[in-house]
């Protein structure tokens, strides 16, 4: 029994009935090279691995569906069957951000939309990956020197390929699309933002102006407006909200705070606590 | 006696000989004392013989410096008449005022909001004088002259040093730019705006209180009889708790069925639709500043991409507004050219929606093979302009270039593959229940509310109204052409699918038509002031070589004047309406959108519905953002 492997059978000491004498390095690789595996470090061991994961990845990056403006269109080509990006592995678009690896900003860029833009790179899950399609996103575009157009998305997100053009031909996105391909080759398991400790850290989301509508409310928006000639409503929604906009802007209509009148006119009192919780819930 | 004539004389007997009017190659407008507009705009409906349906478009020209400042522009339209006519007023006091149209055209409302946002225009009596695509807390008016472009200049390698340097409004940047102004007024800057240090802070501080409205002293709004208002969803019973009565769910502005960036705000009861209050902007790019910014020619590739999904159409309605200041007409082979090339991308724009609508309802093949359709569209975009999608093509005075040989034959091909390929399609949707059962009867858009609530094109063709601007006021050479109309009673979204497929039938008609008649001669008119001369010209007279340098560094100049122009493009009523001063770039430049517009009755149609409706409902409204937000 001494020199053979154990069955199994826990001995009453912990051990396996015998005690495992440590090989030398030397005799240790020779062991390995008779078996036609060598293994020197930890290291070399992830250089092994990482090939593997990151040929798994790049070939299965699920972008988010999503479209902004004139780039949309093309990218809608690309997606369909003469260039085709399945070929790729990409072609499984996610209309939710938590199933998304990779988002394509493709189009322009306005103030109102760059907080949703933001708020949806926040809630993807890492790994996670930014192209941003088109001149508009690149830097501005064509509306650049407009009022109410950003100079580019990478001012607020860390973008990984640029994909010049206005908009970009199918075939400049697939070569895009390959650039970032190779990005994630080179990328090594050690070095990845993803395994480190700590969460994440999510990216401020700007706050350009409120956005929140409760159509249940419309009749005081309506008077405020109607009192003071229009732009008081800004005021009747914004005071509110803006505050919490990045958090809760989503569901703002429900926050809890919110003043809220009764059909008889009388000011509500906030939610009740049974209310709150099943929000909160 | 035309009907513009008939017209002026009616509203001369009601409102006295001092109405002012102006013609402008076939585009009659009248100045309209403030007080006057909403009489003037019912005797324009209610009038028997003038019988104007449709307030198609409403939008203001700044007057930066004189006084009045503001003045509001409203284009009607006559349905059984076929003819257009052109208000004006002065919008008076301060803040500029004038009484809203929504009393007698409830399709004024968006239009009049979208006035008030870009120009603080008041519209007293309007049921719900909101912005609409700027923010809400957004603190000032961007199409005032005397607001800034942004002056974000495009940063070159050379450049872009002394750009970040001025940018993002600091001290620096705001001499700098003070300076630029100085040197060449003609840029685009506030003075107010410049020398104010608090710039920055303007767009985020809270409202500053504003005066209450002014006191309404003309017509009694309570007197004009009104087609009904805007029809107002009831409220939910319960407003107290949330759980118990209806619950609001946002839908986009990231949404994969809202086709880009359009919000839906909706309340719903369980599954039943009580409300939907559409919010727009999202992808609103101030294009309107732009363009005004730029000469016309560079104006131009602007329009291509706010109808992104029927670039051509924006370059046609474009080209012929200056067309129609310029008082200019393309030459034949462009016009018979140009024919093709809108009805090729007309079967693009209408695939795109019935692709993408297909998908939204769980059919894929159709839309792989609609995409793949359209491919071959931008392939013969490609081969005639070199570019797929934003070819610019369509310009002022003609075409950019002449089409290419072969042009013919690709065309050819194209149209005797696409009816069987329509045939697949249709059949496809057709014949399966699933679709039918999400179309049919769902989104019904009566006929009674097509033309109070603006609704044009397809849409208001799925709904019994005969009505294409192709056919009843032609523009180009469509007078000449053979084709249907088709129309649909149900007005359900089955029906403006269906209208889609019959119109690229009679699309391929059109072209094929239009191919055979294409003759031979100059496809950008002769005309050396807008058009420039051939290279080969530059080299031997000294006369085209100055008109080349002028047109290339300049651009060319228009006549003072206003004018609108319209086309059917495949979403309705597609207009530009220009205000020239003279000088190479437009003073004042809008865009009207028949999307725009119709997105007004999409609440209308939604109501009761079930969410899964809405979809459905969406997709067949083929809202292109870019042509919303502009
Ligand atoms: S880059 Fe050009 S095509 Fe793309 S969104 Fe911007 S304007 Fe449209």
């Amino acid at each position: 029994m001494a020199d053979t492997p154990s069955n199994g059978h826990a001995t009453p000491d912990g051990t396996n009935g015998h005690h495992l004498r440590l090989m030398t390095e030397e005799e240790f690789i020779k062991g390995e090279t008779s078996q036609g595996i060598l293994v020197t470090s930890f290291n070399k061991l992830l250089d092994l691995v990482n090939p593997l994961y990151n040929w798994g990845r790049r070939y299965s990056m699920w972008p988010m569906q999503f479209g902004l403006a004139c780039c949309a269109i093309e990218f809608i080509s690309m997606a369909a069957s003469r260039f085709d990006f399945d070929r790729f592995g990409w072609g499984l678009t996610r209309p939710s951000p938590r199933q998304a690896d990779v988002m394509i900003v493709s189009g322009t860029v306005t103030k109102k939309m760059v907080p949703q833009i933001v708020r949806l790179y926040n809630q993807m899950a890492e790994p996670k990956y930014i192209i941003s399609m088109g001149c508009c996103a690149n830097g501005g575009g064509p509306f650049k020197e407009g009022y109410n157009v950003v100079s580019g998305i990478d001012q607020y997100l860390p973008v990984d390929v640029y994909i010049p053009g206005c908009p970009p031909t199918p075939q400049a996105f697939l070569h895009g699309l390959m650039k970032l391909q190779e990005k994630i080759d080179a990328e090594r398991l050690t070095q990845v933002a993803w395994y480190r400790r700590g969460p994440s850290e999510e990216v401020p989301v700007p706050i350009l102006g409120p956005d929140i509508i409760d159509p249940r409310q419309l009749p005081e928006l309506r008077a405020a407006a109607q009192a003071s000639g229009g732009l008081a409503l800004a005021e009747a929604t914004a005071t509110e909200t803006v505050a919490d906009e990045g958090e809760h802007g989503a569901v703002g209509a429900f926050h809890p705070e919110w003043p809220r009148k009764t059909k008889k006119g009388k000011a509500a009192t906030p939610l009740s606590a049974a209310a709150r919780a099943r929000i909160s819930a | 006696m035309s009907h513009a004539d008939l017209t002026f004389d009616k509203l001369r007997a009601q409102f006295g000989d001092g109405l002012q009017r102006e013609d402008n190659h076939g585009h009659v407008s009248i100045l309209v004392p403030t007080e006057q507009i909403v009489a003037a705009a019912k005797l324009l409906l209610t009038d028997p013989e003038l019988a104007y349906t449709q307030v198609v478009d409403i939008t203001a020209v700044d007057w930066w410096g004189r006084s009045p400042r503001f003045e509001v522009v409203y284009q009607f339209l006559s349905h059984p008449n076929h003819a257009r006519f052109s208000l004006r007023t002065y919008a008076q006091g301060d803040p500029p005022t004038v009484p809203s149209l929504t009393s007698v055209f409830p399709g004024a409302n968006w239009f009049e909001r979208e006035t008030y946002d870009m120009f603080g225009v008041r519209f007293e009596g309007h049921p719900d004088l909101r912005r609409i695509l700027m923010p809400h807390n957004f603190n000032d008016h961007p199409l005032r002259r005397d607001f800034p472009l942004g002056y974000e200049e495009v940063a070159f390698s050379h450049n872009a040093h002394e750009i970040h340097k001025r940018k993002s409004f600091t001290p620096q940047g705001l001499a700098l730019a003070a300076e630029a102004k100085q040197q060449n007024p003609d840029i685009l800057i506030g003075a107010q705006s410049v020398s104010d240090p608090d710039y920055k802070a303007r767009w985020s501080q809270p409202i500053e209180p504003t005066g209450g409205i002014r006191q309404h002293t003309g017509v009694a709004l309570e007197d004009v009889a009104t087609i009904g208002p805007m029809a107002e969803p009831t409220p939910s019973e319960d407003l107290d708790d949330p759980f118990s009565g209806t619950m609001v769910m946002n839908i986009g502005p990231h949404h994969p069925a809202t086709h880009g960036v359009l919000r839906l705000v909706t309340e719903l009861n369980g599954e039943r639709i009580v409300r939907v209050m559409p919010d727009i902007g999202f992808l609103h790019t101030g294009i309107e500043k732009t363009m005004e910014s730029k000469s016309y020619l560079k104006a131009l590739p602007c329009t291509d991409r706010t109808g992104y999904a029927s670039p051509l159409h924006c370059n046609m309605a474009f080209s012929g507004c200056i067309e129609r200041l310029l008082g200019l007409d393309a030459p034949p082979k462009a016009q018979w050219a140009r024919v093709v090339l809108l009805e090729l991308d007309r079967i693009s724009s209408h695939l795109l929606c019935i692709g993408s609508a297909s998908l939204d309802m769980g059919a894929s093949s159709p839309f792989l093979w609609a995409v793949d359709d359209r491919e071959q569209v931008y392939d013969i975009m490609e081969f005639t302009s070199g570019a797929r999608m934003m070819t610019s093509f369509i310009r002022p005075g003609g075409l950019a270039y002449d089409l290419p040989q072969g042009f013919d034959r690709v065309v050819r091909r194209y149209l005797d593959y696409l009816p069987s390929r329509l045939d697949m399609i249709e059949e496809v949707l057709v014949g399966n229940p699933i679709f039918l059962d999400r179309t049919q009867n769902v989104g019904v858009l009566t006929k009674a509310d097509v033309l109070p609530y603006n609704v044009s094109g397809p849409h208001a063709r799925a709904s019994g109204i005969d009505w294409d601007l192709r056919r009843d006021m032609p523009y180009l050479i469509y007078d000449q052409l053979k084709f249907d109309v088709p129309v649909r009673t149900t007005g359900d979204v089955y029906a403006r699918f269906m209208i889609r497929f019959a119109e690229m039938r009679e699309s391929l008609k059109i072209a094929r038509q239009a191919l055979d008649g294409i003759p031979a001669g100059r496809w950008m008119t002769a005309d050396r002031k807008v058009a420039p001369p051939p290279k080969e010209e530059i080299a031997i007279s000294m006369e085209s070589l100055i008109h080349h340098f002028k047109i290339w560094t300049e651009g060319f100049r228009t006549p003072p004047g206003q004018a609108y122009f319209a086309i059917e493009s495949p979403r309705g009523e597609m207009g530009f309406f220009m205000t020239s001063d003279g000088s190479a770039k437009p003073y004042r430049c809008h865009e009207r959108s028949g999307v725009f517009a119709s997105l007004q009755a999409m609440p209308l149609v939604c109501k009761d519905g079930l969410i899964s409706d809405l979809i459905a409902i969406i997709a067949s409204w083929d809202p292109i953002l870019g042509e919303i937000d502009r």
